[in-house]
């Protein structure tokens, strides 16, 4: 990990928030915009141990209120999550970026838009004409890359794993400028993997950066496509769900929803599911886990997409 | 099994959205989602209160056309069933106010 001068700040752009970090963090987008008050403040800092015990412990999670979480992995890393303002971390001595990155901007940064009241989506998003396609789904279920496939086809990333979506304006936030694919997905896109970092030391899975290819601003969201894994599928299809279906789908797929509960935020996100789905279009779509399987639910994502007005994409 | 004279009221920890006519509903317990149409969305608008069966049969026969039999047996299958997932929970019987 980089450290900067003594006192120097560092400002990112992030799901439509604007951080301040006490350290570089090289996965981010660099912002110019350097408020007085940002959003989001991400100090470095040893933490000591609670007086009181958590009220709730899942996994690495410890929620001692709505607006305080800690998450604490075995490798010593320590995240504080608090007030939906501020991310202290407490990293052991050569704790790399990369693995601090899967986390700090995975599930801690997952529960300090819980505590904003923002439920991030577990969804990557690629944007045609600066319109967006979001994929959602479960962990495993191929959304990073779909979305990397529909990349070849002329998409830019805005975001990977979460997606942060107004359920007012239909407006989706971007993520950061990279994606996590296991390396033998990259090798077949013809990703060099020569620099690129892992996402921790036990798994052969990488951040990817989408060089040229990130969309830096928010873009209307038109379509939300529920990938859903299927051994015994021959070909890709597709069901628009109806919207009492959408609601729960949404709903369940909120990121970290299972402790929002604990969080105070389980209502909220239900609102937030109706609301959303009355705005935006849901799919089922399912697929085998055969790669060569990948153009053609591109080819029918992006039918779908253009059908809600998306602006393109190109047939190979 | 339930009598007209029981009371029953939705279960605080369910969660529900009025969509086109139908009630979408999440149990925050179970993590089960349910969508009532019709005759059970109704019947579910008048759970946020604690109401008799008897009264909930009654605003049932001013709006559909079925013998009182048939509504009665009706409701309380349906109010069965709500208990059995745990989508609604009896409410006591409020006692009469003390007299002055």
């Amino acid at each position: 990990m980089v450290l900067g001068e003594a006192g120097e700040l560092f400002w990112y752009s992030l799901a439509g928030c604007t951080l301040r970090s006490q350290r570089p963090l090289p996965y981010l987008t660099d912002t110019i915009s350097q408020p007085d008050d940002p959003e989001v403040d991400i100090v470095f800092q040893r933490i000591s141990e609670p007086d009181t015990p958590a009220k709730f412990v899942y996994g690495p999670y410890r929620i001692s209120s709505p607006q305080l979480c800690d998450i604490v992995l075995p490798d010593g890393l320590h995240i504080e999550v608090r007030d939906g303002q501020r991310m202290t971390v407490d990293a052991p001595e050569g704790y790399g970026d990369s693995e601090l990155h899967t986390v700090l901007f995975g599930p801690a940064f997952a529960i300090l838009c819980h505590q904003r009241g923002c439920p991030p989506l577990h969804a990557s998003a690629a944007v045609f004409g600066n319109t967006a396609l979001a994929v959602a789904g479960d962990s495993g279920a191929g959304k990073s890359t779909t979305i990397r496939a529909l990349m070849k086809r002329g998409g830019h990333l805005l975001t990977d794993d979460q997606l942060v979506v107004s359920p007012v304006t239909a407006s989706a936030a971007p993520g950061f400028p990279s994606m996590k694919l296991w390396g033998n997905t990259a090798s077949w896109f013809g990703d060099a993997l020569g620099h690129a970092a892992r996402v921790s030391a036990e798994l052969n899975k990488f951040h990817i950066r989408a060089e040229g290819a990130f969309h830096d601003t928010k873009a209307p969201l038109k379509v939300i496509c529920v990938l859903v894994l299927d051994t015994n599928c021959s070909t890709p299809d597709a069901q628009k769900l109806p919207q009492p279906e959408a609601i729960a789908m949404l709903d369940r797929l909120v990121y970290r929803s299972e402790i929002a509960t604990h969080l105070g935020t389980r209502a909220a996100i239900f609102g937030w599911a109706t609301r959303l789905s009355s705005q935006i279009p849901v799919y089922c779509v399912h697929r085998s886990n055969d790669i060569a399987q990948l153009d053609g639910l591109t080819d029918l994502l992006l039918d779908i997409g253009v059908s809600h007005g998306l602006n393109g994409g190109t047939k190979p | 099994m339930l009598e007209l004279t029981d009371r029953v009221v939705a279960d605080p920890d369910v969660l529900s959205a009025e969509i086109e006519g139908s009630c979408v509903l999440m149990s925050v317990e179970s993590g089960n989602y349910f969508n009532l149409r019709e005759v059970a969305a109704e019947i579910w608008r008048n759970l946020s209160k604690p109401c008799s069966v008897a009264d909930l049969c009654r605003h049932l026969g001013q709006i559909y056309d079925a013998p009182d039999e048939r509504i009665e047996a009706s409701v309380k299958r349906f109010l069965a069933e709500l208990l059995d997932r745990g989508l609604v929970r009896r409410a006591e019987i409020p006692s009469e106010y003390p007299q002055l």
